[in-house]
């Protein structure tokens, strides 16, 4: 479903934001890019929606080679890829209902379709009874799930989330991650940057860590910090020796990153 | 839905930023009203001095002799030391000059035919001091009827409307080239308006043409505003002010049909500008949408 071959981002020619990074996710899988503030989490995101091309390397998304892919097929691409961010994005003039159903007016979808995919989708997400507020009239947790359900209405099969929960407590939090849970199991793949530890740790989910731009650490039923898993496995043992910077670590991540067995079954 | 969703967008874009869109239009229309007088002005005097282009300063109007007399007489006034060039022009000539003269006065036209009109020789002359030795000289040729001469109203015509047309072109361009960075700049400041919605409209897939067009109409309709009004006021302006002045030799009257046709190359000329107005206004945005 997506797949990072070698994959490098740099700045103004100066900044390296991502540093040759590979790895690949199937297919219904959830994924959570953990890393500290300015390790790349971000930027990958930004690179799987085409908002950004890496400077190097190739990039697929939904079997397309989204690197080759011509500007203006880009919005067909993001047909296929939902996205929530920590600001939610909401239009603050437009109520929750008009929110949703505009994400499928501006993709040219007939209305009919829209009268019917709107209440559905706020259904799934528990807003049916605030179709009508505007974004202002309503919690941040409550925000977050109009954005969700945004992301969600044209059925894509990828769902991006950049710290979805950043913005948001603890218990609002489990909510949100409760809802992108449902919506991975009926087979959309997340991908999810953060750094929060409590959901990555509660979640048991595929964690992939960055550090500086480096994948360090690509790991099934994975937790935050990878040193303390309570499994060690090999893959995050390498993951810590590329830490301390060893001049063979590189080539032991990129090991860690493709030969998890599982993540290819998944 | 989708034509709806559009002409929602761009009517409420206008709405929002009143003042730079009236001032856009104005630009469109002072820049186009200025264009369209000056096609107008520049069609009188080409009407008025269609016999004297090019240097002719004397039309020596011949019989109905034969072909041979006239040659004869041509070849003759060819030779003469103050002659830079005798021009021969036919009755069939004539005749069609006469039907752009009175493009307006249809019943004339139908009156006459090639046959009535009058062959003639038209001569540039090396030195216009020598004009009056030539005229008399022409007049006593045999078979030479009338001579007509340029006036000195005729030479100033001439030059103002030389003058008129550098003029009004520079003008016009450099009016033109106002209107289109005027329009420009109403386009980014609605994109900019709603640079929040636009983002979210990439972010879900919106096609480009989808977000771009709303922004292509307005411009549009900027444009067509101020061309529409440029035409309107250049018609009756011509037609209250200048269509029943008396300026003697300058013939003041212009067809209806060059009106018409001159006015809607103007309406195209103001849909181009809005037009390449909110393409260069949304090429940034392009750019970085990209």
């Amino acid at each position: 479903m997506i797949k990072l071959q070698g994959v490098t981002k740099v700045y103004d020619g100066a900044t390296v934001a991502v540093r040759d990074a590979t790895a690949s996710i199937q297919k219904g899988e959830f994924v959570f890019l953990v890393g500290p503030s300015g390790s790349g989490k971000s930027t990958i995101i930004h690179l799987l929606m085409r908002e950004e091309k890496p400077t190097s390397g190739e990039i697929w998304v939904a079997g397309r080679n989204i690197v080759e892919l011509p500007d203006w097929k880009v919005p067909y691409l993001r047909r296929s890829v939902g996205t929530v961010f920590q600001d939610f994005k909401l239009l603050p003039n437009k109520t929750v209902f008009e929110n949703v159903a505009f994400a499928l007016e501006v993709i040219g979808r007939p209305r009919g379709m829209v009268a019917q995919q709107v209440p559905k989708v706020l259904k799934l997400v528990g807003l049916s009874s605030k179709a009508d507020r505007l974004p202002r009239q309503l919690s941040g947790g409550e925000q977050q799930r109009v954005s969700v359900a945004r992301a969600f209405v044209n059925r894509p099969l990828i769902l991006l989330a950049d710290e979805p929960t950043g913005n948001l407590d603890p218990a609002t939090s489990v909510g949100i991650m409760r809802l992108l849970d449902r919506i991975n199991r009926t087979g959309t793949t997340v991908v999810m940057a953060t750094h929060d530890h409590a959901i990555v740790d509660a979640m048991r989910r595929r964690v992939i860590q960055l550090e500086r731009g480096r994948i360090v650490r690509d790991e099934n039923r994975g937790v935050y910090e990878g040193g303390r898993a309570p499994q060690g496995t090999p893959e995050a043992e390498s993951a810590s020796v590329d830490e301390t910077s060893s001049p063979n670590g590189e080539a032991a991540v990129e090991d860690a990153a493709t030969d998890i067995p599982t993540s290819e079954g998944a | 839905m989708r034509a709806e969703y559009v002409v929602g967008e761009a009517a409420a874009n206008l709405r929002r930023n009143m003042l730079l869109v009236v001032g856009a239009i104005l630009a469109v229309f002072v820049s186009l009203f200025m264009t369209y007088m000056a096609l107008i002005v520049n069609e009188m005097a080409r009407k008025s001095t269609i016999r004297w282009q090019e240097g002719i300063t004397i039309v020596a109007w011949l019989d109905d002799s034969d072909l041979a007399t006239h040659s004869a007489i041509q070849s003759e006034v060819q030779g003469w030391d103050e002659v830079k060039r005798a021009e021969y022009v036919d009755k069939l000539a004539t005749w069609e000059e006469f039907q752009v003269f009175f493009a307006d006065q249809p019943e004339l036209i139908q009156e006459a035919d090639a046959s009535a009109m009058p062959a003639s020789v038209r001569l540039e002359l090396i030195d216009n001091e020598t004009h009056a030795t030539v005229v008399a000289r022409l007049s006593r040729i045999p078979g030479v009827d009338d001579v007509d001469e340029a006036t000195d109203a005729i030479e100033d015509t001439l030059e103002a409307s030389r003058l008129l047309n550098t003029g009004g072109i520079v003008l016009g361009v450099a009016l033109g080239l106002s209107a289109v960075v005027m329009i420009s700049n109403t386009v980014r400041m609605a994109i900019y308006a709603r640079r929040e919605e636009i983002g979210i409209m990439k972010l879900v897939g919106a096609s480009n043409w989808f977000v771009r067009t709303p922004f292509l109409l307005e411009g549009l309709v900027e444009g067509l505003v101020g061309g529409a009004l440029a035409f309107l006021a250049g018609w009756f302006g011509y037609r209250t002010f200048i269509s029943n002045l008396d300026l003697g030799i300058i013939q003041t009257q212009v067809s209806d049909s060059f009106l018409i046709s001159r006015g809607l190359m103007v309406l195209l000329f103001a849909a181009a500008a809005g037009a390449i107005g909110s393409l260069v206004g949304l090429r940034r945005y392009l750019q970085e949408s990209d």
